[in-house]
């Protein structure tokens, strides 16, 4: 029975009726012990029924071991599941790979995006609530985005801890893991560029907070991200105080020389603070940085509105980054290990 | 009632109040129905509690601003608009053509820029992006994007108006462009990319000898054309249907 699934969340349901028809039946005849034994099983299978009911609508813990097979078969592109292990930043974690219809069969490399989701959350959001396979699947299929592989990757070890895709002083290296392991262990294993202009970011909430401030901090590997209903500051202490200046969005955007990038902020007009954070960046954001808006009307923080932002963000991501090339008029990436990469005549 | 509003939070905590005495009083009553009345009220109460404590956590973190954002209700729908080159039908895909919109007598050129449209222009919607060549051969080598060869005459400084002009009458990208130009030709390159900043994505420069530095983009020294088309061709975006877009901020 899964952590996330229906089954057991009914069984949770189920067990409070139980425990509710053992205080009606018993009360009478129990004593002051099992009184209080049968209250706080009561209580606790309605705070436990309550929690996974919590974390189905955050998909922070559980698998998608389903979605790997039910793509494998499909006329769409197919998702993989890795084990990125991160000598860089000592974080091993799970990661789903899309891979876009015509990668098995061709011969190009393609342009990559590694996809953060919020917190609490996980992976399975972009994967499960978000639809994102489907999606993806339907704007490359309409000719409105390239083929691309798509990295869903998990920003902590810890689902109780909000890296905020930082390196916490004595906690995760949740930077380094994204912005080293992840590349290299993608890079290593897949036919993608390695090249900047090919790699780009989305994130929402959370994620997308993660996607602007990464995408500032290495705009030397990143050309672009997008931000869904995504937050200007980290909300956490990294414990260096950086949440205040180099890990803040608009303290970068107004004290550092900005970068040639681009980012798309998208935000529902009624989520208050990504709205006015998204407004504040946008207006920060001048050049060389190009900045796209994307305003849905309404719909708060939620997955519908994370829904209606995802063709439009990965279209406009597309059209940002480099086209599926060869690979021989690609230059070879240094820390590529494995498959052949000639170097273009130079 | 809205769904973050005080008047709906207090019924639910009145529901929830009245719901817990109504547990309580009814514990002894109720005769033969006893036991399913203990049931109900109990399993209400508990119902009432997670549901208060729902209401409570979604207004101070405004998830779901409204009923409508609860039911999933965006009020927004993306939309995809193509739109036409004024010269679309006039080119064959493959097939160089002389161009000369207005203004391009300021370019001083020796001929008319040459135009080619890839394989997959005619027929769809697909935009395209740039490959301008400057200084090369008449006839242009294979590319994926819309390749417009440049033959600069002695006072030709900069083109201005081109990207403008080459977007009206084609359908062209606004970024991801590429130059390829011949090594005497580097300062025209660098004006262009200064003077249309986002434009260019990547120079290949014809010729040996080392990249010329401060153009601000990645800059590679080929030393033949048609090796130097594939490198910068490579660089481009790629060609895409209209995107779907949502309606933007018209300025923060």
């Amino acid at each position: 029975m899964r952590i996330d699934g229906l089954p057991l969340l009914l069984t949770g349901l189920a067990l409070v009726f139980a425990a509710g028809l053992a205080i009606a039946v018993l009360w009478d005849r129990a004593g002051p012990v099992l009184r209080s034994a049968l209250v706080v099983a009561s209580v606790l299978g309605v705070a436990a029924t309550a929690a996974l009911q919590l974390n189905r609508m955050t998909a922070t813990v559980g698998s998608a071991p389903d979605l790997v097979t039910a793509t494998a078969a499909g006329p769409g592109g197919r998702l993989v599941e890795i084990t990125i292990a991160g000598p860089a930043s000592g974080m091993t974690m799970p990661a789903w790979v899309y891979l876009p219809p015509g990668y098995a069969t061709g011969h190009e490399r393609y342009p990559v995006v590694e996809a953060f989701h919020g917190f609490p959350g996980s992976p399975k959001g972009w994967l499960r609530k978000l639809n994102a396979v489907g999606y993806l699947n339907q704007e490359i299929a309409a000719g409105r985005m390239a083929p691309t592989v798509v990295a869903f990757v998990y920003q902590t070890p810890d689902p109780l801890v909000d890296t905020e895709c930082t390196n916490l002083v004595g906690g995760p290296q949740a930077e380094t893991y994204l912005t080293v392991d992840v590349p290299a262990a993608i890079e290593t294993r897949f036919r993608v560029r390695a090249d900047r202009a090919a790699w780009g970011l989305i994130g929402y909430s959370a994620g997308g907070f993660c996607a602007a401030d990464l995408l500032l901090r290495h705009a030397d590997r990143y050309a672009a991200a997008a931000s869904l209903s995504g937050y200007a500051t980290a909300g956490i202490r990294v414990g260096d105080g950086s949440e205040r200046t180099t890990n803040d969005v608009a303290w970068r955007l107004r004290h550092l020389s900005r970068p040639a990038a681009s980012l798309y902020l998208g935000y529902a007009a009624d989520d208050g603070h990504p709205r006015r954070d998204s407004l504040l960046m946008a207006r920060l954001a001048t050049a060389p940085m190009s900045v796209t808006t994307g305003v849905v009307a309404h719909g708060g923080h939620s997955d519908a509105v994370w829904r209606t932002m995802e063709p439009p963000a990965f279209d406009w991501l597309s059209s940002r980054l480099a086209r599926p090339a060869p690979s021989s008029r690609l230059d070879c990436p240094a820390r590529s290990s494995g498959p052949a990469c000639p170097i273009s005549g130079s | 009632m809205t769904l973050t509003g005080l008047p709906l939070l207090a019924l639910a905590v009145v529901l929830t109040l009245a719901a817990a005495a109504a547990t309580v009083l009814g514990w002894s009553r109720g005769g033969p129905v006893r036991i399913p009345l203990r049931m109900l009220t109990l399993v209400t109460t508990q119902a009432l509690v997670v549901l208060t404590a729902g209401l409570v956590y979604n207004r101070s973190e405004q998830f779901y601003p409204s009923w409508q954002a609860l039911a999933g209700q965006t009020g927004t729908t993306a939309v995809a608009h193509g739109r036409d080159g004024r010269l679309d039908a006039a080119f064959t895909d493959g097939r160089p053509r002389p161009w000369q919109p207005s203004g391009s007598d300021a370019w001083q050129l020796s001929t008319p820029p040459a135009v080619t449209v890839p394989d997959g222009y005619t027929g769809r919607d697909l935009s395209f992006p740039v490959l301008l060549a400057v200084g090369g051969p008449a006839s242009p080598v294979s590319s994926p994007a819309i390749t417009v060869s440049i033959a600069p005459g002695p006072r030709t400084l900069d083109l201005p108006g081109l990207p403008a002009s080459l977007g009206a009458d084609l359908r062209t990208t606004s970024h991801g462009w590429v130059l390829v130009v011949a090594a005497a030709r580097v300062p025209l390159a660098g004006r262009l990319i200064t003077e249309f900043p986002g434009r260019f994505a990547a120079v290949a420069v014809v010729g040996s000898g080392p990249a010329p530095a401060g153009l601000g983009i990645p800059v590679r020294v080929v030393a033949g054309w048609a090796d130097a088309v594939a490198w910068a061709s490579a660089r481009t975006t790629p060609a895409l249907a209209p995107p779907q877009v949502l309606p933007a901020v018209i300025r923060p």
